[in-house]
């Protein structure tokens, strides 16, 4: 080992995260290398510093076992036959469930492949009644294959709760869409009616919606949020995308942090088999997209403005190319805050190019016969103190995006 | 006796077995829950809580899991829906929440002790939630490995392991910047 190898796995060494075998190779170098062993002596120093964090003492802390001992059921693990029945059945309860479900299926194809349901138009494919009641705007993908999906679904109703339950599911897709936030995703059917969907200043929760009420907060899946409203911290992965931007908006999706719902709740398993799908969902999460395409055939160029833009820019024409400038919803001193230029695109021959800075590129396009140049203010056109400056300088660190989507179009005249 | 023995007893229907789990990991759970709810009522609340809930769940541990790193989960869980549902009634600033350790009374004779708290410290008042907890559960279990870690805090190893070692480095460039002006 030399000891640039040695000094890269110093660390790792000293917090013990290394190999026996790499940690012996370690030892052995710092007992052959003087300016090694000084630099572990040193670094083991600073650990230490680092680890007395709990060797202070905590006058803060109060001990609460006799609390604790008093609030728990001493008899919970008593070594008698049927506790000892109970927790084996509990621990293993998912095995016996799966076993179950299994034996229901077999027992239910035998009998479906008998023509006890020759109606196979009916079992299974239908929506549970009492859908949710804040899902905004959702509409029904349905899939080009299913052909039978009933034209009423109170007069197809099956008899038999738990034949439906069992039937081979075939889901059509709730489309869930937020035009507002610009974003969408799928919701499987069997969803319907057990879920509702929250919308607030950090975005949208969707909750799992038990017969019986439950306390507020309860029985979260997973939430679509504004990253910089809430910390990421508080709520889990639980699919890909994690993050996703849309309308100019980095969100965040995560679940709870915890079960999320009483699993001593008689719904617990339904929260649980619609939890276990929150992945796929999350999988069709699609941005919308809603941003501003201008064009303008007189000049022959187009581009596109981001949505977030909206109402918060204006565009002036004249014969030499366009302006672009921000518009504060309340416009302030033009003498104090400057005129809020954004970027420019104009014919080369009419500017001074030192005067007009890069802004991204193309800096230079030919369209109808014009060359043109893209370029915007030498300084900065607004004042910092206004309370609009987080809303210029948002929408300028996106110019240089807008430019990069100029396209030269045909000239229709 | 190791944990997963302690387990085992309780399992056996041996409750004083509980009692010993409680005290080796009462302080630490506590400590640790403070760092993250800055509350010390509502700290030992939560932590009542966490060993509550272990109790009742114990039989669903298995044999591959560490009850060190399970028990952090518990807590750090509670810890968020905590905060997740009174979020807007932290007012407590981290420099505060900080504070909170510093109203320790120490003896006169740890002097060097009493240093190196007020350095950390001062050096810590400055770190993000993430990296602090790190620095808490490292120094609080020399057990914990940083995949254990990571699985504490639902985060990559690799980012535990370059938070905790970015931390190392920035102390002590910190220590010898302070080193520097006392000279």
């Amino acid at each position: 080992m030399n000891c640039r190898t040695f000094s890269k796995s110093l660390k790792d060494y000293i917090t013990e995260e290394l190999s026996q075998e790499a940690t012996e190779m370690m030892s052995r170098h710092i007992n052959k290398c003087d300016k090694c062993k000084a630099l572990y002596n040193s670094e083991l120093k600073t650990y230490e510093f680092l680890q007395s964090m709990s060797k202070t003492s905590n006058s803060l802390f109060i001990s609460s076992r006799s609390d604790i001992m008093s609030n728990i059921d001493k008899t919970k693990y008593n070594k008698t036959f049927t506790n000892k029945v109970h927790f084996f059945m509990k621990k293993n309860s998912f095995k016996y469930a799966l076993g179950t479900a299994a034996a229901a299926a077999l027992i239910l194809t035998l009998s479906f492949s008998g023509g006890h349901f020759k109606d196979s138009k009916i079992a299974g494919f239908l929506p549970i009644k009492g859908g949710s009641t804040t899902v905004d705007k959702v509409k029904k993908v349905t899939p080009a294959t299913n052909t039978t999906q009933p034209q009423n679904p109170i007069e197809n109703k099956p008899q038999d709760k738990n034949q439906e339950n069992a039937m081979p599911k075939k889901y059509e897709d709730i489309k869930y869409e937020n035009k507002e936030l610009g974003f969408s995703f799928l919701i499987p059917e069997n969803w319907s009616g057990k879920y509702t969907i929250k919308q607030s200043a950090e975005g949208l929760y969707v909750y799992f919606k038990p017969v019986n009420a439950v306390s507020e907060g309860q029985g979260l899946l997973f939430a679509i949020l504004n990253n910089s409203l809430v910390n990421a911290n508080f709520y889990d992965t639980v699919g890909d995308p994690r993050t996703f931007e849309a309308n100019g908006v980095k969100y965040i999706v995560g679940g709870p942090t915890d079960i999320g719902f009483p699993d001593d709740n008689k719904e617990y398993t339904n929260y649980k088999m619609l939890k276990n799908q929150v992945r796929d969902i999350v999988k069709t999460i699609k941005v919308i997209d809603n941003s501003i395409k201008y064009e303008n055939k007189n000049l022959g160029f187009s581009f596109t403005i981001p949505a977030s833009w909206s109402g918060k820019y204006a565009i002036k024409e004249t014969a030499d190319g366009i302006h672009v400038y921000f518009k504060p919803a309340t416009p302030g001193n033009p003498d104090t805050q400057g005129n809020g230029f954004l970027f420019g695109i104009v014919k080369e021959s009419t500017v001074n190019a030192d005067h007009f800075d890069t802004v991204g590129q193309p800096r230079t396009f030919e369209a109808n016969g014009v060359k043109y140049i893209v370029g915007g203010p030498t300084g900065v056109t607004f004042s910092d103190s206004d309370p609009e400056w987080g809303n210029f300088k948002n929408i300028s660190n996106q110019v240089k995006d807008v430019v990069k989507t100029i396209k030269v179009i045909s000239n229709n005249k | 006796m190791d944990d997963l023995a302690l387990i085992k007893n309780i399992l056996d229907g041996n409750i004083n077995s509980f009692n010993v789990l409680i005290y080796k990991y009462e302080s630490s759970i506590f400590r640790f829950i403070l760092t993250m709810v800055k509350n010390p009522e509502d700290a030992k609340d939560l932590t009542q809580d966490v060993f509550i809930t272990v109790y009742n769940k114990l039989y669903t541990i298995k044999g591959h899991n560490k009850f060190s790193s399970w028990i952090y989960q518990i807590a750090r869980n509670k810890s968020l829906d905590y905060l997740r549902k009174n979020k807007q009634n932290i007012q407590l600033s981290i420099e505060e929440a900080w504070d909170v350790f510093s109203n320790d009374p120490l003896p006169e004779q740890c002097l060097e002790l009493k240093e190196t708290k007020e350095e950390l410290e001062s050096f810590i008042k400055h770190l993000d939630d993430t990296t602090r907890q790190i620095l808490i559960l490292k120094s609080l279990n020399e057990d914990l490995k940083f995949a254990d870690i990571a699985e504490i805090l639902n985060i990559n190893t690799s980012t535990v392991k370059t938070k905790y070692y970015r931390l190392w480095d920035k102390y002590s460039s910190y220590k010898k910047e302070k080193e520097c002006i006392a000279l």
